[in-house]
């Protein structure tokens, strides 16, 4: 247990409960590679590449409600980035500077692309994801790649740690985004963006800031799982599927609390790994039933569901 | 003569190509009320707006207590004092009625009294005391029209600019907003008014102007305009 601040708003109870909960289960997530097998340890990896990649586009798409259908991007970005830089730059470089790549890129192409909404905004994301693919995939073309093999990648479970680190990162950004005042601007701006602008909320501002900062953990979530290939070719780092899969999370676990990503991740990575190496068909029909249902029956995802159970704490 | 409150010149603003106000120049002194009114589309939301800065000054300058502020955003005006309460309600349907008016409370000058305010709004508006845990979009027209007023004051402001605060409502809520404007005044904010209700808006006015067309075609007191037999024939129907 731990003592509430006094200056947390009435009717916040138990608000230090979460980041010293996900605190708590990082720490204890860094004894895994000594319990487990190198199978489970890169299954782990994932479910934190999950983890992170979904916390941030709630940032943006949960918060604000701009719902982003090319997330890829900033993980492609940031897979190449470490990618072409792997054995020039440490990977202490070049994670960070994936990351940094993944922000400018967003901070540049945000002013323009946020300024549509909706559905319009969903289908621009997406084209934004497969132009810079085809970019990168001439870009490498001219000076004569196809793909690069890559020597000396560090192991999985240094590559875990990293993870791990990212998707607490990233929880705990998603977590005190949501308490701040940008997350307040944010939440009005999902609400109703003019009724926003006329209380005096930065909207161009606030949007571009939420971009970014969803932008940057994806970037160096990329840059590690370029590391991760032994083969990379720049389809597999811009693979649609991505994007899809975030906001498939984000759908089932619940995108209005920092805990939604870490359960539809969780919840997703269990059935898949249940079901995809016996009955591939299955997972996908199984995936495809169950988003229709969510999206029908439970908006809220596994969080609200847990919520109305409960009938408590939102 | 020294500074004014609020100094419009030459102001010209649209919706991109679109220019709705062509050159209008008008004053607000402090704690009096101004009333806008012309037939629909004339150019009084337009004007409003860029005075608010939800839409640009194209050309023209706005003064605010003898300072430019025709290229400050939103937020900043927002934080001067210069709050609008748009037309439609524009409130946050999903959240409660105490949410919405916390939230009014987001620029730096209303979060400092975020309680103290709160208060002063219940006290105005008792209906949304009663209903603070409500959804907002379950209130009625009129409840809703208090929200938005409530919103508004919870960033303490000095100017407040009131879009058709009555349109749609029942003739009793309308009685309610009048009420409220005017207790608003008594306690010195300043207030510029776009309405459709002409004979009560003027009634309250220190200053009426007349737009039609994007330009200010008469001007005077409140009670100057009621009898002028143009204004009379235009928009008062007799």
């Amino acid at each position: 247990m731990t003592a509430a601040p006094t200056t947390t708003a009435p009717g916040v109870t138990g608000t230090w409960r979460f980041p010293v909960a996900t605190l708590a289960a990082g720490l204890f997530a860094i004894a895994v590679p000594q319990v487990v097998g190198s199978y489970y340890v890169s299954v782990a990896l994932t479910l934190c590449m999950w983890i992170a990649l979904t916390q941030s586009w709630t940032i943006l798409s949960g918060m604000a409600g701009y719902i982003s259908l090319g997330h890829v991007v900033f993980y492609g970005l940031g897979g190449y980035v470490s990618v072409v830089t792997w054995q020039l730059l440490p990977l202490w470089v070049a994670i960070p500077l994936a990351g940094l790549a993944a922000g400018l890129f967003a901070a540049i192409i945000g002013a323009p692309v946020l300024r549509v909404r909706g559905p319009y905004f969903v289908i621009l994301t997406f084209g934004i994801a497969e132009l810079v693919k085809y970019i990168v995939i001439n870009v490498e073309a001219t000076i004569a790649q196809a793909g690069r093999l890559m020597f000396g990648t560090p192991p999985v479970t240094i590559l875990f740690y990293v993870m791990l680190g990212l998707a607490v990162g990233a929880t705990l950004l998603a977590w005190s985004v949501r308490r701040s005042r940008l997350g307040a601007g944010l939440i009005a701006i999902r609400e109703d963006e003019p009724a926003a602008e006329t209380i005096g909320v930065p909207v161009v501002r606030y949007k571009t800031y939420a971009y970014i900062l969803s932008a940057v953990i994806p970037g160096m979530v990329g840059a590690v799982m370029g590391l991760r290939l032994t083969y990379v070719e720049v389809l597999q780092l811009f693979n649609p599927i991505i994007s899809f899969t975030i906001v498939t999370m984000a759908i089932i676990g619940g995108s209005d609390d920092a805990r939604g990503p870490v359960l539809g991740a969780g919840f997703l990575l269990v059935l898949s790994e249940l079901l995809w190496s016996s009955l591939p068909q299955l997972y996908m029909v199984a995936l495809g039933t169950l988003l229709v249902c969510f999206v029908l029956f439970a908006p809220n995802g596994i969080v609200g569901l847990l919520a109305r159970r409960g009938g408590g704490r939102r | 003569m020294g500074e004014r409150f609020l100094e419009i010149e030459g102001l010209v603003s649209g919706y991109g190509a679109v220019v709705a106000v062509h050159g209008i120049d008008f004053v607000v002194d402090a704690g009096k009320v101004a009333a806008l009114v012309g037939s629909n589309g004339a150019g009084k939301s337009t004007t409003l707006r860029a005075v608010s800065g939800l839409l640009p000054t194209v050309r023209g300058s706005i003064r605010f207590e003898g300072e430019e502020i025709s290229k400050l955003p939103a937020d900043q005006r927002v934080d001067r004092g210069i709050v609008m309460v748009p037309e439609g309600r524009l409130i946050f349907s999903q959240m409660s009625v105490e949410e919405n008016l916390r939230i009014g409370a987001f620029a730096p000058r209303g979060r400092r009294q975020t309680a103290q305010t709160l208060e002063t709004v219940y006290e105005m508006f008792p209906r949304l005391a009663e209903r603070r845990r409500q959804a907002g979009g379950t209130l009625s027209g009129g409840e809703q029209q208090m929200l938005a007023l409530g919103r508004g004051l919870m960033a303490r402001p000095k100017l407040l600019l009131l879009d058709e605060p009555t349109l749609g409502l029942a003739p009793m809520m309308a009685d309610t907003i009048f009420e409220a404007i005017r207790s608003l005044v008594s306690e010195k904010i300043t207030i510029l008014i776009a309405e459709q209700d002409v004979t009560r808006t003027l009634q309250q006015a220190s200053v009426g102007y007349v737009i039609e067309n994007g330009r200010i075609v008469a001007s005077g007191s409140g009670q100057d305009l009621l009898i002028d037999p143009s204004v009379k024939a235009a928009y008062l129907g007799i």
